[in-house]
């Protein structure tokens, strides 16, 4: 039996109002088919092609075009689209609010990243805060997340969130440096105030559909910071039971809320850190593979297990 | 053929058309758990993030069962290694229709070891021939496509498709032919493809075939297309490269490679119309990738001088038809043209768009990374900000 037929089954029935079967039936005959998805992301494209494009002319030709005509041209596209915003923005409400139209977000989204550009190029140009990048890292977060709030947009909080994680020195050059105890607790602190926030303002209601972004960068951050504890040290160190906490923490919220992502992300982390330490003490070619087949098949029953009790529709 | 019926792949396509239904709010969740108790199948599935870990999970136990073996018995390469490799294969095979006939379904295990299966056959071919030689590649490459393809007849794997057609296109490249007979050999044996997979979707009335159908037409296209534009896929896409410098080869700007060109603007066009009119989805969304490729690779096909600021003209066109395209439909009776609104329906659009929300902040990287430390008087500088406007100034 087709989708058509089952929907005339079920109207027929009573299950469906005569007006819903007319709307699903037009739905599954195409008659009625929405492009908001493609529009979308031609707009997003838009608009990173765009700030990327307007990033490399200023590079290249930052001398034929003058500071002048740099700033003031970026200034106008940041005026106009925080300009659009609040002009056409609808008032502030603690609940979701849909945008009033198509191109507002990505408008905003444009402004937001024209702001970075200018304000990178600002303190190449003049260095006024000293080659402090740490301020405008604060500065740009505050400025982000005040904005995505304000008009309930997720990709200038997405970028708040990640300057934030700048400012708290989540940087991939401190990889490379020596302060890698510096990174863990700055990753630490990082994630524990991201999952706090996220939970916190979710319980008070504020923006509570905000939650899972915050909780994305907190998990990852945690995750990272207690699997480069690991990886530092030398042997079974504290760092295996933080990492397992956390772990056993983000496995219960993603089972509780139903959001697997971060069941998968605990599941990866434990079996990422437990090798770790079983290859550290085996160096037996065998009993790697073995321990490998094992901890594989139980890891895939002890999935399985969770998927079956929880049991859901994708 | 297929491990699971018609009517099972019915079923589940309209389980998943009553979630969306209810997730979109075109009906309540009291109807839902009425109309999914009217549609019962004893198959369930699972979450696609848990299944994606399932299948790495699944695959990495079998190596390991591989390794193990390879290590327990001590195997070299060569026939013993070929045979173990095959009689792994075989086994991981069995496992996948085994597990598929208890009724699991796109859980990520029978899935992974229905792909080892194709790959542990591959590699016991490559271990018994031990030859480099392109007639062996070429077998090689015709037992990785036919398999592939096998796991989409048998599984319904959309994927086992994909696989097969890029193991197609890499024949033609082994055989060294030349540029030309290869695209237009490529180019004919996939255009006889899409003949046949229109001649199935017309005669299909399950909605389900329909949908993959469609996902196929789709990836042929696509490929096609990747084929016909030489910027993509052959030795002059270092120009895409070279802001400045054109490729100037005078065997290079024939007959054939002006055809092609003329190409990379008819596909497009092309699809999109058909895509338009059948209001296929799948194909909307490869028509525009192979729009945005054309216009991509446009300058350095034309051997025109490319600027920097053309991504800014890329972003503002783009921005600009979006927006012409839903005014124009928002325009129309009950803001929808002919059959199209712009208006969201399905509740997975916002998913996606809150997903890609999320990430990218994460996509354009942690900002002011590179900043640190950058005293170069020509403000050779790097990344800016949240938005991370990667720029040297």
């Amino acid at each position: 039996m087709t989708l058509h037929e089952r929907i005339r089954d079920w109207g027929n029935k009573g299950l469906l109002s005569p007006e819903q079967q007319e709307g699903l039936s037009s739905l599954v005959r195409h008659e009625r088919l929405s492009v908001f998805l493609e529009l979308n992301t031609l707009l997003y494209l838009g608009v990173i092609s765009f700030i990327g494009g307007l990033g490399w002319t200023i590079n290249t030709y930052f001398q034929e075009l003058g500071t002048v005509a740099i700033i003031l041209g970026l200034s106008a596209i940041l005026a106009v689209c925080l300009g659009y915003a609040f002009v056409n923005g609808k008032p502030y409400s603690p609940n979701e609010v849909q945008s009033p139209n198509l191109a507002f977000d990505y408008i905003l989204y444009l402004g937001c990243l024209a702001w970075s550009v200018e304000l990178g190029y600002l303190e190449n140009r003049f260095k006024i805060a000293g080659g402090q990048w740490s301020i405008y890292l604060l500065v740009t977060a505050i400025v982000y997340l005040a904005l995505a709030y304000r008009f309930d947009n997720r990709f200038v909080l997405s970028l708040g969130l990640s300057s934030l994680a700048g400012w708290f020195g989540i940087k991939s050059s401190f990889w490379q440096g020596s302060s890698f105890g510096g990174f863990r607790s700055m990753a630490f602190l990082y994630g524990t105030l991201m999952s706090g926030a996220g939970y916190g303002l979710a319980y008070v209601r504020i923006k509570a559909h905000f939650q899972n972004t915050y909780m994305n960068f907190a998990a990852n951050a945690l995750f990272w910071a207690a699997l480069s504890g690991i990886f530092a040290a030398r042997g079974f160190s504290l760092w295996y039971i933080v990492l397992f906490a956390i772990s056993a923490g983000w496995a219960y919220y993603g089972s509780k809320t139903r959001q697997f992502i971060f069941v998968a992300y605990a599941a990866i982390y434990t079996y990422i850190a437990l090798s770790t330490l079983f290859s550290r003490f085996i160096h037996e070619p065998i009993i790697s593979m073995l321990y490998y087949m094992l901890t594989g098949a139980g890891m895939i029953v002890l999935l399985l297990i969770l998927a079956r009790t929880m049991g859901r529709e994708s | 053929m297929r491990v699971y019926s018609d009517e099972d792949e019915n079923i589940l396509y309209a389980r998943s058309s009553i979630v969306d239904w209810a997730a979109s709010d075109l009906i309540t969740p009291q109807q839902k758990e009425s109309l999914l108790t009217h549609t019962p199948i004893d198959i369930a599935r699972i979450n696609g993030f848990l299944r994606a870990v399932l299948f790495f999970f699944t695959c990495a136990c079998y190596q390991s069962l591989t390794g193990f073996v390879y290590v327990l018995f001590s195997v070299g390469i060569g026939t013993s290694s070929a045979f173990i490799m095959g009689l792994l294969g075989i086994g991981a095979y069995v496992a996948a229709e085994k597990l598929a006939a208890r009724r699991f379904y796109r859980h990520g295990i029978e899935e992974a070891f229905a792909v080892m299966a194709v790959g542990y056959t591959c590699t016991s071919y490559l271990f018994f021939t031990r030859s480099g030689s392109a007639s062996s590649s070429v077998i090689l490459l015709s037992i990785g496509a036919a398999l592939s393809f096998g796991l989409y007849l048998r599984f319904g794997y959309l994927y086992g498709v994909f696989f097969s057609i890029v193991a197609i296109a890499f024949i033609p490249i082994v055989m060294k032919l030349a540029l030309p007979t290869q695209r237009i050999l490529l180019v004919g044996g996939y255009s006889c493809g899409l003949a046949l997979v229109e001649l199935f979707r017309k005669q299909t009335s399950n909605e389900y075939q329909k949908v993959e159908l469609s996902a196929i037409r789709a990836m042929l296209v696509l490929l096609v297309y990747v084929c016909v534009n030489l910027l993509l896929t052959s030795d002059y896409a270092y120009a895409l490269f070279e802001s400045s410098r054109v490729y100037t080869n005078p065997s290079v700007k024939g007959v054939f490679y002006w055809m092609t060109f003329a190409g990379t603007w008819f596909i497009p066009i092309g699809t999109l119309w058909t895509a338009l009119r059948q209001k296929d989805k799948p194909l909307i969304g490869v028509g525009i990738v192979i729009a945005l490729l054309t216009l991509i690779t446009n300058k350095p096909y034309l051997g025109l001088t490319r600027h920097t600021w053309d991504p800014m003209l890329l972003g503002a066109f783009l921005m600009g038809t979006a927006l012409f395209i839903r005014r124009w439909l928002s325009q129309g009776p009950q803001g929808m043209r002919h059959g199209y609104t712009a208006e969201r329906i399905s509740a997975k659009d916002k998913a996606l768009m809150g997903a890609l929300g999320t990430v990218s902040g994460m996509l354009h990287g942690v900002p002011g990374s590179s900043h640190q430390g950058s005293t170069d008087p020509n403000l050779g500088g790097g990344r800016s900000g949240g938005g991370g406007a990667q720029s040297g100034f």
